[in-house]
This record gives C-alpha cells, structure tokens and sequence, in this order.
C-alpha cells in the first residue's frame, strides 16, 4: 500500500471515530469495542515495526522472506531448549547459558542454514527481523492478548510494545556483529575485539535487564527507556563497524 | 557432505515445522479464554427487596455496569448511566430523599459505611454514636422506598478511598465519567433477582419437665420463655441484629442452662415444666410465634401459667420495661410484676410496667406476648424498648452491631428472669433468697454470654434467607437439646403478605478506564510513529530519491491508463 492511501485510510477511520464518539447513545455500543481498541494499538507497536522494517528496507524486493522465516523457526528452536534447561540448572549459571544458547542459535542461523544468493549486507537484517518477529510473538502476544482486552487500563502493554522495539534494533545489532565475526573472513585487526565486546553486551541484554530489575528494584518504565537507550547506541555502533569493515573488501 | 547437510536440515525443518501447529493450538486456546481481571475487587451487600401484598419496596434490580459519580457532579448532570457513590460521613439525606420522591434515574447507588460497622469488628469507637442516627434514618428511607436502581453497601478501605478521591477530582473539573473521558467502572454482573418461592421460618423448642408429685394425676402448670432469633434489616448480609433480637436469643440459652442445671438433680427439680422457644419471623408480626402456638398441644397451651418474651435486653443502664397487654391491676400481671421488681430491687435496677391494648382489627403486633394474648395466654414481654417498634423496625439494622450490646445488661437480665422464675416455682416470692449466686455452682457464666453473642453478631439471620439446615439453627438446636429434655424443630412457611427476592451479596469490580479520546491518540501517535519509522528506513537504505518516488506513483499510473 503506498504511503497516500495508508494516510487517506488513517484519516477516514479518524473522522469515522470522532462521528462515533461525538454521539453519546452510541457511547454504551463503543463499549465493547474499546476492549479491542487498545489490544490493536499495542499489538501495532509491538509488530508493526517488523513489518515496516520489512517493507521499507530493499529485503521486500529481494524476496528474503524465506530467509526470515528460517530464523524464527531457529529461534522458536532454541527457545525450547531454553525450556528444558530450566529444570536441570541453577539460577547463576542459567542465565549464562540462556545468553550463550541465543548467540549459538543465531550462529547456527546466520552461518549454518544456507541461503539463496543475498549479498551479507541483507542476509543479516533477514535474520535478526525474522528472529526478533518470533521472540515478539512467543513472549508478547499471548500477554497481550490475555490483558490488553480487559476492561483495566494499564501501561504495561505499551511498555511491552516498546520493548519489542528495543529487541528488533538489538537483534538486527547482534546480527550484523554476528555475520561480522563469522561471515567475514578479513576485518582488519583492531575493531575485532570491539566487534566482540558489543556482541557480547547485546547478548547479556536480557540479564542486564533482569538484574537491574530485581536487584536495583527499576520500575518497568526506566527499564524500557533503558533499553531504548542502549538499543540505539548499540545500533549505531553496529553500523559503524560494518561500514569500517567493508571497506578493505571493495 | 552436502547431502548430510541437507537432510539433517529437512529433519531439523521437519521438527520444526511440526512445532507449528501446537503452538497454533496453545495461541488459540489462549485466545479463548477471555480472562477479565479488575485492579479491585470489593465486597458488597445490596439492599433488601421485598413486596408487601404485591406492592414493591427496595431495590428492585441488582446487576450494575456503570461509570462512578460522587456527589461532587455538576447541577444538572444526567446521571441516569452513572453509580453514586455515597460515603457514610457525607451523606446529604435530603437529596436521596428528593432523588428517590422525584423518581430521578440514577444508574446505581453505592453506599461506603465506616469499616467499624462490620460484623466481626469489635473496636469501640465514640465517633460511630453520631453515625448510627444517621444510619438509622438512611435505612428507614430506602427500606421503605420503591427504588427502580441497584442499591449497594460496602465497606470503606484504601482502594474505595483512592477511587473516591479521583473521582472526585474528575467530577469537579466539569469531566463527567463518561465513555469519551475516561474515569473508573463499576460492573457487578450477577443475575436478576428472583422471588424466594416458599421462604421457611424454623421454630425450635426445648421442654425441660418438672417433677410430678407421687399420686398427683393432674398436668403440671408450665412456664414459658421466648425469644426470636432471626432478624430484618436494610442489608439482608450484614443484619446480625446483636441486640435486636441476639441479646434476647443469648438471655434464654443461659436461663436454659441455669435450670437445666437445676432440674438436673431430682430434689430440686420444681413442680413447674419450663417450656423454651426459640421463634423466627419475628420482624413480619412474630408469624413464627403465632404458628408455634397454634401447633402446640390444646392441653399443653392451656396449662402454660405465663410466658416471659424476651425482646432487646442487651444496652440498657438503670431500667428495663416489662410490657403486657392485659390491664396492669389483673391479678397474674400484679404477682408477675411484683416478681420481677423484688428481684430487680435486689439487683440495684428498676423495672417498669407498661400497658399497651391490643387492637383485634390492626394486624400489627407489634410485641411478641401479644400472640399469646390473643390465644388467651397470660404473656409479658421484657424489653429495653420503651416504645412498641414500628413494622421493620428495630429488627438488627446496620447500626446494632456487636458494640452497642454489653454483656453486663444481659447478665443483669438473666439473672432477674432466673431468679424470678425460682422464687415462683419453689415459693419463695417473698423471701431474701439469691438463687443463682455470683460465685456459687449456678451462677450465670459470663463466657457463655459473650462467646454465643459474639457468634451471633457475626451471622446474619433474616429468616427467608435461613435454609431448613443452616448451622445456626443446627447449632441453636444442639445447645437446646443440651440443656432441655425433649426438644423438636417446626418448620413453617412464611405466607401471608410478605415476599422476599434473593441475591443479598455480590463481588463489585472496579476498572480504571481510559477514554476513547485517549485511545484515538494513541493510535494517531503510533501511527505517526511507523510512517516517520517507515521513510526514515526508505531514506536510509534506499535514498531519498526512492521516498519521493512513492508520493509520484498515483500521477504517473494514471497517465499510463490514459
């Protein structure tokens, strides 16, 4: 859809909304639709970055959508053997191994499963957008779904929504580092081990965040701002890199 | 090696893809359930609903989804899709009275009494002296109005308070909670209420017999002593009625007891049968009472001397009344008075007769010796009432909670009826003689009196709502059947003019609400957000040329169908 009709809809659906809104009898049959209302804003901000990201970047054009899908099958992969480890470790070394299993299995996405021929440049966004779209919908659609609907308000939902902003960015980071540290073979010397700390700070994400949640005691909100704080400053950093380490290939 | 390659990936695919459908099935299942979680959830008791000979009072529906209002809305507001909520300590009961009178609409009435009015908290607090008039003259309004809105009770605490204290606020900007602004929602979902079909009084009686003389074939005379149990109030779920009619119920038991004791031992078991009842349908004109008596044995009837009610007995100082409705110089009223008051003068307090007629065409009986005069049954009630209550009235409202009643007075009341009664039985009426001594074997226990009030003033008992086998009456049974030979439980239905709907208690929910208003501009934002997110990826990855390139399509296609 180009960008006038997206516009063009949006408003009509706006000046539709204020007519209902503006009638008080109809208020009561809003009622119930509000429940919904509020599902469709947080579910837009928790997925509609993907599907922008998707549609605005040249992936759509060389059709690299296998590519994500791929990945988040990957992903749904490690996510259960994530689940069957919780029984058998203690809480200190769990969360290493969460840490290492991720990077494992975006390893084996970005380095094992072949691809059809799309330049590294694409190959990682295709990875990271189809790896953070399945970590979105595992981990926020069920809780939205249950809690958005309900007659309560609460800000948690959009949080949440945010936060899966913060992950695609770091995904798409920890790919392109990713595909850096073991799709290229030649970078030059000094940036590589800038390379791994980034990776490694992206990787350790999720326990940065915990542990400044429980034992700092950081309310949700400063978490997510955190997080797209941080997100930002790793996506720009990642972008450096790649830019420097492309160089000595051309 | 490409070949292992490729078909440890179709496995690996193959394990995955089988994945899909299951976590398909757990979305789904998921998505089924509709689970709806308020932040606060708060118990609430509704108003009574009750028809006299098929004309309705109360609150005649019970279901509510509506926004909250306080009292701080602007002249003129509608608030016929609204709940108001009403705290105890600002109640404006004019305006309730010109709302009800005026048949306004209103969406629903929520009604906060202070957490000391609960059953079960027995902190003694001054401050509730000035709420239980106000409380008093609440209840008499609505239980005799016809209110075509839910009408709820509940007890203040933090959440009510913080919910208040914002609503409020909103109210008095001008913002009524409506759809488009947002505010708080009050939903309890429950079904409407249905008449009781036939409501059940359950009478319980214990017979305590006297000794028979060798020879004496004639019946011993008996004496009587009741007391109803059950009670009538603005909130079926919270009337426990401590001192209208526990204090009374708790009275007879410890009598019971004292002469149980007594009769125990064959030498001093008196020449009188006692009979005790413990009657129900009280508040309705002491129907119970009426059909107890009139299921008793002709003989058995006719060879009770006298019958002492007791009515209200819990809070009262210096004087206590005995009513009756034969004239005060018949010859059975004298010598009872006079009974009573030797004793009451040798226990430091006085009693006080007072006559009131029966009238045979009102059907009001407004004290329970009333029935048994009118079955030729000489009868007294002993009361601190001094005035007859009015229908509904002084029944266990909201205000006669377990504070208001000292277990002193029911003390002092036990021990005038049990030792006037002995004096009668074992002829020492004129005598300076204390029977039940204060630290002798007979002596009135005062734990007794205060566990069984304590119990009592934690039940509610309005008679429609008391199933055949509800614990209590198993429980007053069972205390009974300790005390008395032979006891048995009647069980009547409450016909006549009263009827009775159901759904006393109810869980309220409370949902802080964002308004359409809020959630249009959420979406305006996010929408905003992803176009600003989308041009900025176009621009970054593909240039700015490719971005202007999408806002020319429409001309360029449309040249190209020309």
């Amino acid at each position: 859809m180009e960008i006038w009709e997206v516009n063009q809809s949006f408003f009509f659906f706006n000046l539709v909304a204020f007519a209902w809104w503006s009638s008080p009898d109809l208020q009561l049959a809003l009622w119930w639709r509000m429940t919904l209302f509020h599902f469709f804003n947080c579910a837009i901000l928790t997925f509609g970055p993907h599907a922008v990201y998707y549609s605005a970047t040249p992936l759509s054009e060389y059709d690299t959508l296998g590519t994500s899908v791929k990945a988040a099958v990957v992903y749904l992969a490690t996510a259960l053997v994530k689940m069957t480890k919780y029984g058998f470790q203690s809480q200190e070394a769990l969360k290493a191994m969460i840490g290492f299993i991720d990077v494992a299995g975006l390893y084996f996405a970005l380095a094992q499963l072949t691809h059809r021929n799309i330049s590294q440049n694409h190959k990682f966004q295709a990875v990271g957008l189809g790896w953070a779209f399945a970590d979105s919908v595992l981990h926020r659609l069920a809780p939205l779904w249950v809690g958005a609907r309900g007659l309560e308000f609460t800000w948690d939902y959009v949080l949440q929504g945010l936060e899966a902003n913060a992950n695609l960015v770091f995904t798409i980071s920890l790919a392109a580092l990713g595909s850096l540290m073991w799709l290229r073979k030649n970078k030059p010397k000094t940036l590589i081990p800038i390379i791994y700390t980034c990776a490694v700070i992206i990787a350790t994400m999720p326990s940065i965040t915990s542990y400044l949640r429980r034992v700092m005691g950081w309310h949700f909100p400063k978490v997510v701002g955190f997080e797209l704080m941080t997100s930002l400053v790793m996506a720009f950093i990642s972008c450096q890199l790649f830019i420097l380490c492309q160089r000595p290939s051309l | 090696m490409g070949d292992e390659k490729k078909s440890k990936q179709r496995d690996g695919s193959m394990v995955f893809e089988s994945m899909y459908p299951l976590l398909a099935l757990m979305l789904i299942l998921v998505a089924c359930v509709d689970l709806c979680d308020a932040a606060t959830v708060v118990d609430v008791y509704r108003l009574v609903q009750y028809d006299i000979s098929g004309v309705p009072f109360g609150s005649r529906f019970s279901s509510l989804n509506h926004h909250a209002a306080s009292l701080s809305f602007q002249r003129g507001a509608d608030l016929s899709r609204s709940v108001l909520i009403l705290p105890l300590r600002e109640l404006d009961l004019g305006f309730l009275q010109d709302y009800i009178s005026q048949k306004q609409s209103l969406g629903g009435l929520l009604i906060l009494l202070p957490q000391t009015l609960r059953p079960g908290n027995n902190i003694v607090l001054s401050e509730t002296q000035g709420f239980r008039k106000l409380l008093a003259q609440l209840e008499n309004l609505l239980v005799h109005a016809n209110i075509p809105f839910p009408v709820y009770f509940a007890f203040e605490n933090e959440e009510t308070d913080a919910m208040l204290v914002d609503v409020k606020k909103n109210d008095a900007l001008g913002q009524q909670a409506t759809a488009t602004t947002g505010g708080y929602k009050l939903v309890i979902s429950v079904s409407e209420p249905r008449k009781i079909a036939s409501p059940t009084i359950t009478n319980i009686q214990g017979w305590l017999p006297g000794s028979r003389a060798e020879g004496d074939s004639n019946q011993l005379p008996t004496i009587a002593i009741v007391a109803s149990y059950d009670t009538f109030g603005a909130a079926p779920a919270l009337s426990v009625g401590s001192d209208s009619n526990g204090s009374g119920v708790v009275a007879l038991l410890e009598v019971a007891r004292l002469f149980s004791t007594l009769y125990s031992n064959p030498k001093t078991r008196g020449r009188y049968n006692l009979l005790f009842a413990l009657t129900s349908g009280g508040p309705y004109n002491y129907e119970g009472t009426q059909k107890w008596l009139k299921s008793l044995d002709q003989r058995m009837r006719e060879s009770i001397d006298y019958a002492i009610c007791l009515n209200s007995v819990g809070s009262w100082d210096n004087e206590l009344l005995v009513h009756v409705s034969k004239p005060p110089d018949n010859a059975y009223i004298k010598q009872i008075f006079e009974g009573f008051s030797n004793v009451a003068e040798d226990l430091g307090f006085q009693v006080a007769l007072k006559h009131k007629k029966i009238n045979i065409s009102n059907s009001r009986v407004a004290w329970e010796h009333e029935q048994f005069s009118r079955l030729r049954v000489t009868a007294a009630t002993l009361s601190e009432l001094s005035t007859p209550p009015e229908l509904l009235e002084s029944a266990g409202s909201l205000s006669d909670t377990r504070q208001l009643v000292h277990e002193d007075a029911i003390i002092k009341g036990v021990k005038l009826v049990a030792e006037s009664l002995a004096r009668h039985i074992y002829g020492h009426q004129k005598k300076d003689i204390k029977i039940f001594a204060d630290d002798s074997s007979l002596a009135v226990n005062p734990f007794n009196v205060r566990s069984w009030l304590d119990l009592l003033s934690q039940t509610p008992r309005v008679a429609p709502f008391l199933s055949k086998s509800e614990p209590l009456i198993t429980a007053l049974k069972k205390e009974l059947e300790d005390y008395t030979a032979e006891v048995s439980v009647q069980h009547e239905s409450l016909d006549g003019i009263f009827t009775f709907y159901d759904s006393t208690k109810a869980s309220l929910n409370i949902y802080q609400v964002a308004s359409v208003t809020f959630d249009l501009l959420l979406l305006l934002v996010l929408g905003s957000y992803l176009i600003v997110l989308f041009s900025f990826l176009v621009i970054t990855t593909r240039g700015v040329d490719d971005l202007i390139s999408l806002f020319r399509r429409p001309p360029s296609r449309k040249v190209k169908m020309v």
